[in-house]
């Protein structure tokens, strides 16, 4: 170790002193600098505002720049599920077991017991429609339009930071062995109550620097956990570290300032991350419940379901021979199937422009088919036809069983990889 | 050559969950500049939310509330809030 390293990893050396740019530069390349950290009243630690890099980042993305990004992505995307419909399209794939032709039956419009295009795009629509299939609403839609908030408590960064910030600052300010200030005592008892403070100052360094490896490592991990978990079981994964915060407009001067919004996305996650509920605060664990979702706004609605219900009738119906429900129709069907006052409010507020012509009645009839929710953990019938389905998929796209049934299809096989990887070459 | 197997390439079926993450990011962040700026292009973006096959994103993006966010949005309510004036 040079002595260079050695004098940078003294802790006299670091303790209330600014990181160095260059090294929050790297620190940054390593995203162990947590942006949306505020000031703290102490300097121990360098902020991102502080960064002499920001007004590149400020000067890099304009907002022109920003549409003309998107507008590629678009394009990207587009390309990319052409070429996934034309690689797909033809497919047909046998069911390779009971379940598996009765959940395709089940999703198939003509009962056939076979895989096709149309069977997995309706599995993967009924997953898509789950929140609102077991809730009866969807609160990440909910609250994107206002009728919803996720909220709460949550405490500030700066007051975790806030707390290490002091630590560190009072280890290295206060009478330790190196700048005793009590020169009223003996010089052995100066020497020995100074070995004794600097003994308890430096266990409880050692438990601020747990602390520090808690919220800085695992903390972030736990809750990368239960949000990802949370994110596959309600809501797409996308909209959650959004939605979370509440909806808030990225203003211009953030655009420019964090260039495209996956930035700002990663800023909003980082800021969830230092967002520790209360409760977790004393014992430093998290509790059960990151969040909570308030379902005040909504409670009427809590249990029921009212969309899947007007939408199941409307698939039997024969009011809509065109494939189309009225928004009208839609919100009429709604308040006669559950003759309740509570039903139209709620999809109103939900839909307040009616279904906005969207829907086709036989593509979500299919969708919305059998799904009277049976309870929060219980997946409706379609549902689990619908994960029977891709994981059968799944299985057979990994799979080459059926190229090595015969020496001639496992010769065709190895004559179809080879001419694929010669392909590349 | 290209193998193919009861009827799809698999390669492209293992990509499928992959592009459904792209798709969703990519509505995303069109609202997101359609909360910024107004201009031909982004009224290309509303359009081709609504042309989706997949309805769920027209519904998310382009209900009244979420439209309101919109530059467009807001300048339509200013419009008509001056008319009724």
């Amino acid at each position: 170790m040079s002595d260079e390293i050695r004098k940078f990893i003294s802790l006299d050396r670091i303790v209330g002193q600014e990181i160095p740019a260059d090294l929050v530069d790297k620190l940054r390349v390593a995203s162990r600098v947590q942006f949306p950290l505020k000031n703290t009243t102490a300097n121990g630690i360098s902020t991102a505002e502080d960064l002499p890099t920001r007004d590149q980042i400020v000067t890099e993305h304009k907002l022109e720049d920003y549409v003309d990004h998107v507008r590629g992505m678009e394009t990207l995307v587009k390309q990319l599920e052409d070429l996934y419909d034309d690689l797909t399209k033809n497919t047909r794939i046998p069911p390779a077991s009971d379940a598996i032709a009765e959940a395709a039956k089940a999703l198939n419009s003509d009962g056939s017991p076979d895989i096709t295009r149309d069977t997995i795009d309706t599995a993967e629509a009924i997953l898509n429609a789950l929140p609102l299939m077991r809730l009866g609403y969807d609160p990440f839609l909910l609250a994107a339009t206002g009728d919803g908030t996720i909220d709460g408590p949550f405490l500030n960064c700066d007051e975790v930071t806030h707390s290490m910030v002091n630590a560190w600052n009072v280890s290295a300010n206060s009478d330790t062995p190196y700048n005793s200030t009590d020169n009223n005592n003996p010089p052995f008892d100066s020497v020995e109550k100074s070995k004794n403070d600097f003994d308890k100052k430096m266990k409880q360094m050692v438990k601020y620097l747990f602390n520090m490896l808690w919220w800085n490592l695992i903390w972030g991990r736990t809750v990368s956990f239960t949000l990802g978990t949370t994110e596959k079981l309600i809501a797409k994964p996308i909209d959650a570290p959004i939605l979370i915060f509440k909806w808030k407009k990225p203003t211009v001067d953030n655009l420019e300032k964090y260039g495209p919004v996956h930035k700002l996305l990663n800023r909003w996650k980082i800021a969830l991350l230092c967002r520790i509920p209360k409760k977790a605060w004393s014992p430093y664990k998290p509790e059960e419940g990151l969040y909570v979702i308030d379902t005040r706004k909504t409670s009427s609605t809590k249990g029921k379901s009212i969309l899947l219900t007007a939408f199941c009738k409307s698939s039997e119906s024969e009011d809509c021979p065109d494939g189309y429900i009225p928004p009208d129709d839609a919100l009429n069907m709604a308040d006669n199937v559950n003759s309740t006052k509570d039903a139209k409010i709620s999809f109103n507020k939900i839909f307040p422009d009616g279904l906005d012509g969207c829907f086709d009645a036989s593509f979500w009839g299919k969708i919305f088919k059998d799904m009277e929710p049976e309870g929060p953990d219980t997946p409706p019938e379609c549902a689990q036809h619908a994960i029977t389905i891709l994981e059968a998929v799944a299985r057979d796209s990994l799979s080459y069983a059926d190229y090595t049934n015969t020496p001639a299809d496992a010769a065709s096989f190895t004559g179809a990889t080879t001419g694929n990887l010669g392909s590349l070459t | 050559m290209k193998i193919n197997k009861h009827g799809y390439t698999p390669v492209a079926m293992q990509l499928r969950q992959k592009i459904t993450e792209l798709r969703d990011h990519v509505e995303l962040e069109k609202f997101l500049c359609r909360m910024l700026v107004d201009n031909e292009d982004t009224q290309q973006f509303e359009q081709n939310t609504r042309d989706l096959k997949n309805k769920i994103f027209n519904m998310r993006y382009n209900n009244k509330k979420m439209r309101n966010l919109t530059k467009a949005g807001k300048k339509e309510a200013s419009e008509t809030t001056d008319g009724n004036k």
